[in-house]
């Protein structure tokens, strides 16, 4: 009996100390929630889905994507932020929730790499500035010459005030040196669909479904907001080779954990992360969102974020964008 | 014929023994989950979506679209049956259909409903075979004036819905639009009214609101009554519709299948009103008017269809141009990318098989619906008859856990409880939820396109009166007005009660 007991505890004392290790080597040992701060259904939510299902098959635990959408991202973002630093809460992030919203949003307190550790960077989406057919300009200079000859009679379209698209459009605006009329919708569908009415006269808009649209001959492309034309439609010419000069408008998106997250299981998930975008199969799902795929260490990550934030806060001030 | 070749490509595809069975699994989970109280075809399609994953594209797509008018259905059926609608479509079937089950005939109710969307359903396929090409574009050249007009339009139904006293059915629309308007502002991006709350800065979710003033604000009259009830005590009635009473529905299913048609392929969502619209038109053309609102079958049979038939032609925008127009289809948009299709106007040229297997399996869901349906429908009755103790903690819990579901929020969950007690004080004091409810689901879309509209015009209000089909649609209005508006003016004056 007293031997038992003091093999029992000498078990007990072996297996208490062997857990901190056990519980990094082990990682994961249950199911990894991914948040996606947007409603189900877009882009976000199928980028989410589709890493999240190929991850599940390379990290041993299920990765489940739960949607917690709310004030443009912010309620979802907010929930990753309080959530235990254990690496079983993730988030999708991108430019527009990490880049954009800390400067717009008063509620979005939060900063991209103090209040979250960057796990890796997912891809890259650079859009396309696609006008309404029946607008006379042909190419970049056309359009900027038609917007200088009637300072504000020209309309944009955007998915909503402060997203990508709207960010892209003031940003050509801005270095273009042009005044043009923001109309905002609710997301990238509605807003092409007054495009094609011939309502508005142009949008950024994600590459892959700008070109269905283009093909159609429903609407027209100028230019790829990237540094390099885009493998879709690579006879459109980038916006810096069609004269506005330093452009460029790419949207990042990336896995984060809250801050604190310890180094190995850090290391484990970036590193299953870069395992699933190394795959062509997967690469070729994320192409359909005109997501192209930018694999890298968490410290990558790290750095495009801060310069992410910085960008687009700097446009938010120099062309004095007031949102709030 | 081209219609023909490509539509027996469409069956070939979906009368696949696996394409046969995903309708079919589809049709089924989406009719049993959506029945659940407030889980409407978002929420469902939103929880079944992984399940597809392993599919290929066709099947994947076929399912998801069971799915969707599973749901549909089955919300139907509990707005029927509990008076709890899951989305702004079957805010009308609860009226008249929850009635008809208070009086014993929730069979018939049900019964007429499946029928109903079957022939819509049926109907609203062939036009989407036929005519979706050239209906594209006809359709993108409505523009913000034109839905701001089509949406007035829409506040004028909410007055005939009302069966009550037209100024308290108004001050509901006014409250509805007032309550529409909280969240962030579209143009700015300000918080309205949310008093800081991150919570309320989308806005209140249309199943939070709608479960809370119908559904629980419901339970807490009935628990006034204790046990005495009228719903189905004694006698029932035939178990399905009666012969006179498929009569009588006919006309109202054909009309609403047409109002739902077309209302239904407008990418900016008309499809929302298209349930309004009929039932607006059914009251008027009744013979009977005094008895909508309580319990008239044409009040759920034509508004049903109407709601089939829009939420079958609102994929037009989808397959033709790749537009969403509504949030369900929006995570149809999502199902396509996870398998790999851009959504577009191509879809139609590079994948036949996709498109025109889709439109086939949607009459192929339709009649499985039906046969799924209507054996259950005696199912669905005897539910009722469960004590008022079981019944009503059971629709609450099942309720909460829809709601949660819909954001995995547990404040949606507190907001619908006070909603409830709202609801509730409200239906005691003679003011009705329907049509706070259109203006809820109205008031979104009157603003953004009234001020797009304003904004495209750069401020010129007369851009309502140069756009032909805005001005009919704001005159139309009007006149509607003045006509529900006259007879209870008279029947003040003459202190005569007109409708009830």
């Amino acid at each position: 009996m007293k031997l038992n007991r003091r093999a029992f505890g000498l078990m007990a004392a072996a297996v208490m100390t062997a857990l901190p290790a056990m519980a990094a080597a082990e990682f994961p040992e249950r199911n990894i929630t991914l948040v996606v701060p947007f409603p189900p259904g877009g882009g976000n939510d199928a980028m989410a889905r589709i890493i999240g299902d190929a991850m599940t098959r390379v990290i041993g635990a299920n990765v489940v994507v739960e949607n917690k959408a709310g004030a443009g991202g912010v309620v979802g973002t907010q929930s990753v932020q309080n959530a235990k630093p254990d690496g079983y809460t993730l988030l999708l992030g991108h430019s527009g929730t990490m880049g954009i919203n800390p400067h717009v949003y008063p509620a979005a307190t939060y900063h991209p790499t103090k209040d979250f550790t960057p796990v890796g960077l997912i891809s890259e989406i650079p859009m396309a500035l696609v006008v309404n057919k029946d607008l006379p300009a042909q190419d970049v200079a056309g359009l900027i010459a038609l917007a200088k000859e009637k300072p504000g009679e020209l309309s944009y379209a955007s998915s909503g005030v402060g997203t990508g698209s709207h960010m892209a459009a003031e940003l050509f605006a801005h270095d273009a040196g042009i005044e043009i009329a923001h109309i905002p919708y609710r997301g990238s569908g509605p807003a092409m669909t007054d495009l094609l009415g011939g309502r508005i006269d142009f949008l950024f808009g994600v590459i892959p479904s700008s070109h269905a649209q283009v093909t159609a001959g429903k609407a027209r492309a100028l230019a790829v907001t990237g540094t390099k034309r885009s493998p879709t439609m690579p006879e459109v010419p980038t916006m810096q080779e069609a004269s506005v000069e330093g452009y460029e408008a790419a949207l990042i998106y990336g896995l984060l954990a809250p801050v604190g997250t310890p180094d190995e299981v850090v290391t484990k998930i970036n590193g299953a992360l870069n395992i699933v975008l190394a795959d062509p199969t997967l690469q070729e799902k994320l192409a359909v969102d005109g997501s192209v795929p930018r694999p890298g260490t968490p410290e990558d990550h790290s750095k495009a974020l801060d310069s992410d934030l910085e960008k687009w806060g700097a446009l938010i001030r120099d062309a004095k964008i007031e949102i709030n | 014929m081209d219609l023909l070749s490509n539509l027996a490509l469409g069956f070939s595809t979906a009368m696949s023994l696996q394409n046969l069975g995903l309708a079919f699994i589809g049709c089924l989970v989406g009719t049993l989950i959506g029945i659940l109280p407030g889980v409407g075809p978002i929420a469902t399609i939103t929880m079944l979506l992984p399940i597809t994953f392993g599919i290929d594209p066709v099947g994947a797509l076929i399912m998801l679209a069971g799915i969707y008018y599973g749901a549909q259905y089955g919300g139907s059926t509990s707005a029927i049956l509990v008076n709890i609608p899951g989305e702004a479509g079957s805010v009308v079937t609860a009226l008249d259909g929850h009635a008809m089950a208070k009086k014993g005939r929730a069979g018939a109710a049900l019964g007429i409903s499946a029928i109903g969307s079957f022939i819509a359903g049926c109907v609203a396929t062939v036009v989407i075979a036929a005519l979706a090409l050239p209906l594209t574009d006809l359709a993108l050249r409505f523009g913000p004036t034109d839905y701001f007009a089509l949406m007035v339009m829409g506040l004028v139904f909410a007055v005939v819905l009302a069966h009550g006293s037209v100024l308290k059915a108004v001050a509901m629309i006014c409250l509805g639009i007032l309550l529409s308007t909280i969240g962030s502002d579209l143009e700015t991006g300000q918080a309205r009214m949310t008093f800081g709350s991150l919570h309320l800065a989308d806005g209140i979710d249309f199943a939070v609101l709608a479960m809370g003033i119908f559904g629980f604000a419901e339970v807490l009259r009935n628990l006034e009554g204790g046990e005495q009830r009228d719903v189905i005590k004694g006698t029932m009635g035939p178990l399905l519709p009666t012969r006179d009473e498929i009569r009588r529905s006919i006309a109202p299913i054909l009309r609403g299948t047409g109002l739902g048609s077309v209302l239904g392929m407008l990418p900016g969502n008309g499809a929302v009103l298209a349930p309004f619209a009929s039932y607006t038109l059914e009251k008027k053309l009744a013979k009977r008017p005094q008895d909508f609102g309580k319990g008239a079958i044409e009040a759920v049979a034509g508004p049903e269809a109407a709601n089939n038939a829009g939420a079958q032609t609102s994929f037009i925008p989808l397959l033709t141009l790749g537009i969403p127009p509504n949030a369900v289809m929006a995570i149809m948009v999502g199902a396509m990318m996870i398998q790999g299709i851009v959504p577009g106007p191509q879809v139609m040229t590079e994948s036949p098989t996709l498109f025109w297997g889709m439109i086939a399996s949607m009459w192929i869901g339709n009649l499985m619906l039906l046969v799924i349906n209507l054996p259950m429908v005696g199912m669905w009755v005897r539910l009722l008859k469960v004590p008022y103790r079981l019944l009503f903690p059971a629709i609450l819990i099942f309720s909460c856990i829809g709601i949660y579901s819909i954001d995995n929020n547990p404040m949606d969950v507190v907001f619908t409880g006070a909603f409830a007690f709202a609801g509730y004080l409200l239906i005691k004091m003679g003011f009705e939820p329907a049509p706070l409810l259109l203006g809820f689901v109205l008031g979104h879309l009157i603003e953004e396109n009234l001020r797009r509209a304003m904004l495209l015009s750069r401020g010129e209000l007369s851009t309502f009166a140069e756009n032909p089909v805005s001005l009919i649609l704001l005159i139309v209005s009007v006149g509607l007005l003045a006509l529900s508006a006259l007879p209870s003016l008279r029947a003040k004056r003459e202190k005569v009660f007109v409708e009830d």
